[in-house]
């Protein structure tokens, strides 16, 4: 199958501030996007994850390298923008000082399409987010997380195939982030929309997201799908509690001296241990033993996402090391 | 295209609704400036001679340059709030050419701002008793003409903003320029006939002041002016291109 964007070995990169050298702040980022998926794009602040959205809509050049919308080169721009339409990071997408439904019937309306072919679509996705009594409310007076829930609903009213979203929980509480995931997998199963999500919400990505690119300073250090990257890594870890509740500093040290793969996860109060090296694993319940600390419990852990990616960035850190060499 | 110019007009005509009170202050206020320069007039040059003509001149000028301001200057605020605000990375994700959719702002704002114009004139005229010739047959086909080349200068205004982005001081300042160059008499200084939208400008005054009627300029006052609206509208739309080329080389777009 085609893909419906295709990024190859993108190149961005800007002056530094003293405006002598360039900084590449994407360097040689290559991957693709099938139709109907969710992609994530995830890293962390800075990583280059703005950049790369802002070069496929057509806001930023690319320095060097391709990006190909539905087959057509973003350098026929008045042709590739059809099928994407963004919304940016934060809360400036919007007229604040139009309603949701003049927001609406505008930035449509740019786009060749009349409010009254889509009002039904418009009401419909209205209807979703929650947002039908606000229509004719200034889009200024809206909180953040509505806010946020207009941009998409404008950007899908754009009847576009792939629908870009920077960072789009950023700043919203938890219940919006929520509901947001479920609306976004909705729009997929129901209205076959691509969907691509730049974020550094490692939760999101996990939830919510086929495959992903993870990004660090501006490279690409891996690209697959979130069920097998989880997989990869869940398999060897499993967490655990002790009878007692927890094991005093001084035995903990001990026990990290000997078998480094052991650790504590203060937020979840859980011990977790990684047994992919199934002869130390041996000696390490032996250890337990002597220390007479008891198992209470084990289990595959539930490893987030978040470890993941702190391990990939680890190693990419060794990586960019030997490439410098 | 079409929907794309009705939206933007639309645009206009929501903002416009929505600040009504704004905006008739603004002509209450662009009322009170008039006046004031009547009365002021009135007691320095009251012993003058060819009064009636001076005054004239300066109500004609002040009418104009409130077009001249719809034309020029109010697209450059407006790209201006729109990059504030963050709206023109919308627009520029859009797949149809920026310059359109400021072109279709730019005339929805001078159609509106003309129901105020006219307001502002009868009102004028009523107070101050000097009535100017409001030949309409004349004075629209030559405003149409001159309007193109005022929006040149406008895309030229727009075109800076999206560079420099923080433009309100120039802004300000601008309007006063547009003003100088409305009143300059072109008699005194014919070169001035070459800039944009002055020809035009002195067409309406001769209409509007000393009654000259549609027919009685010549083919070659018509050609020129023609001319001079099109090469400038084109010069400002290729300026305006520059510059957005440039941002977003720059990657002054989509950042905040
Ligand atoms: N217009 C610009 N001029 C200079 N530096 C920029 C510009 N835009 C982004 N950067 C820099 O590029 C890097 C990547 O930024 P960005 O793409 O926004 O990352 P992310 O979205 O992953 O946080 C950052 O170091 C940022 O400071
Ligand atoms: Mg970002």
């Amino acid at each position: 199958m085609n893909p419906i964007i295709d990024v190859q070995n993108l190149t961005a990169s800007f002056k530094d501030k003293k405006g002598k050298t360039f900084i590449r702040v994407v360097n040689d980022v290559s991957f693709q996007v099938q139709e109907e998926e969710i992609f994530g794009l995830l890293g962390p602040n800075g990583a280059g994850k703005s950049s790369i959205i802002r070069m496929i809509c057509g806001l930023l050049i690319p320095k060097s390298g391709g990006i190909f919308i539905k087959g057509i080169s973003y350098q026929k721009r008045m042709e590739s923008l059809k099928y994407i339409s963004t919304v940016l990071e934060g809360n400036r997408n919007l007229y604040w000082r139009m309603t949701v439904k003049e927001n609406i019937s505008y930035f449509a309306g740019n786009r060749g399409i009349q409010f009254k072919e889509i009002k039904d679509q418009a009401d419909e996705w209205l209807r979703l987010f929650g947002l039908e009594e606000k229509k004719s409310e200034l889009v200024g007076n809206l909180s953040r997380g509505m806010q946020q829930k207009v941009a998409i609903t404008v950007a899908l009213c754009l009847n576009t195939k792939v629908i870009l979203l920077d960072e789009p929980t950023l700043g919203l509480d938890v219940k919006t982030t929520n509901e947001l995931k479920k609306i976004l997998t909705k729009i997929r199963n129901e209205f076959k929309k691509t969907i691509i999500i730049s974020t550094h919400d490692m939760k999101l990505v996990e939830e919510i997201c086929d495959r992903v690119v993870i990004i660090d300073r501006g490279k690409k250090i891996v690209e697959d799908t979130v069920e097998k990257l989880m997989e990869l890594f869940q398999i060897k870890t499993y967490a655990m509690s002790v009878k007692g509740g927890e094991i005093s500093e001084k035995k903990l040290n001990r026990i990290v001296r000997q078998f480094p793969e052991f650790s504590y996860d203060s937020t979840s109060g859980l011990y977790r241990v990684d047994i992919s090296n199934t002869t130390s694993f041996y000696a390490f319940i032996e250890l337990l033993k002597k220390e007479k600390v008891y198992i209470d419990s084990i289990e595959p852990d539930r490893l987030d996402f978040e470890k993941i990616f702190t391990i990939l960035c680890e190693r990419n850190q060794v990586d960019a090391v030997h490439v410098q060499e | 295209m079409l929907s794309m110019f009705k939206s933007n007009i639309f645009k206009q005509y929501i903002e416009f609704r929505r600040y009504l009170t704004n905006t008739l202050l603004e002509f209450f206020i662009f009322y009170m400036i008039l006046m004031a320069l009547f009365l002021g007039f009135n007691t320095f040059a009251g012993q003058m001679d060819q009064f009636g003509e001076k005054i004239e001149y300066v109500v004609a000028g002040y009418i104009i340059w409130i077009f001249a301001l719809a034309a020029m200057q109010s697209i450059g605020w407006e790209v201006y709030t729109d990059i504030q605000r963050g709206t023109m990375d919308q627009l520029y994700m859009t797949p149809i050419s920026v310059w359109k959719i400021l072109l279709s702002r730019m005339i929805g704002k001078v159609l509106i701002q003309s129901s105020g114009v006219v307001l502002l004139t009868i009102a004028s005229m009523v107070t101050t008793g000097v009535y100017l010739n409001v030949d309409l047959v004349g004075i629209i086909p030559i405003l149409l003409l001159t309007l193109f080349s005022m929006f040149g200068i406008g895309f030229i205004v727009a075109g800076i903003c999206i560079l420099i982005k923080q433009v309100d001081n120039l802004l300000i300042l601008f309007q006063f320029l547009i003003m100088s160059f409305i009143y300059m008499p072109i008699e005194k200084a014919p070169f001035l006939k070459y800039f944009p939208f002055i020809y035009g400008v002195d067409m309406l005054k001769q209409t509007m002041i000393d009654h000259v009627s549609l027919w009685e300029f010549s083919a070659g006052d018509f050609v020129f002016l023609l001319t001079n609206s099109f090469v400038y509208f084109c010069l400002g739309v290729g300026i305006f291109r520059l510059c957005e080329k440039e941002a977003i080389k720059r990657g002054l777009l989509g950042k905040y």
